[in-house]
């Protein structure tokens, strides 16, 4: 398979893109993603002030939204506030101690 | 003189030595001279054109006369705030912007004009922020998320 930089900027930006849907607050997360692989480290949170009803979203449905971009082959997780969520995409089932 | 000018092939020549890849230039605003210049030694180590300026004004006509692929802003500056000097810029042309901010009250959803911005050039993915103090690692980061690499390789692909 080939792998191309600008696609790797690309599903950065759809990530992004889902992140803000859902209120996260970007300062407590970093978004990486190399050769088609999303890297999600720091922590899910969403934004100060945001209602609780805001968004429905819990952090396994915003995974899976992730996932679901094109190109994406795999979303590894490494969040201080998802403890046991490293990794696997498989795992995004769980839920995280805190999310905001 | 490089050797395939010999040749008469002007292509060629513009081709082969001209036409790599220009660094990705960068713009930095912030009031406080230390963060500008921790910002300018981080992504030039990482192979960035950085401009720095303490002023919104000047970086206003900085950005009318010239090109950046990122735009580096301080939330907080006297005189005009980074979501206002956002949307001067963005009227001008759209480039990616990682809003730096000394607090992250000043980024939530009451902070004035977040709204806007949240729902217009945040949801389109191409706008980050990054909370003082941060890790430079995190700079790099979040920089290289935005607008890919500054460093040139020897095929040109950055």
């Amino acid at each position: 398979m080939e792998f191309d930089r600008k696609v790797d900027l690309d599903i950065n930006c759809r990530v992004r893109r889902v992140l803000v849907r859902h209120w996260i607050d970007l300062g407590k997360i970093s978004v990486r993603t190399a050769r088609c692989v999303v890297s999600l480290s720091g922590s899910l949170m969403r934004l100060p002030h945001i209602a609780p009803n805001a968004d429905a979203a819990t952090p396994s449905t915003i995974f899976e939204e992730i996932k679901r971009i094109p190109d994406v082959r795999r979303l590894q997780l490494n969040l201080d506030n998802c403890e046991g969520l490293a990794f696997d995409s498989a795992s995004a089932g769980a839920t995280p101690a805190q999310s905001g | 003189m490089c050797p395939c000018w010999r040749d008469g092939s002007r292509q060629s020549w513009r081709d082969s030595c001209v036409s790599s890849p220009p660094m990705k230039r960068v713009l930095a605003v912030d009031d406080e001279p230390g963060v500008l210049q921790t910002l300018s030694e981080a992504l030039t180590a990482k192979g960035y054109e950085v401009l720095t300026v303490d002023r919104p004004d000047d970086a206003l006509k900085l950005f009318r006369g010239q090109t950046f692929d990122l735009v580096l802003l301080d939330l907080q500056m006297p005189g005009k705030n980074g979501f206002e000097l956002y949307r001067e810029l963005a009227s001008i042309r759209e480039v990616p912007v990682l809003f730096v901010s000394g607090y992250s009250r000043l980024f939530s959803p009451t902070s004035p004009g977040f709204a806007d911005l949240w729902t217009g050039q945040f949801s389109l993915g191409r706008t980050d922020i990054l909370y003082k103090p941060f890790r430079l690692s995190s700079l790099v980061e979040k920089v290289e998320a935005l607008i890919g690499s500054g460093e040139v390789t020897a095929d040109g692909i950055r």
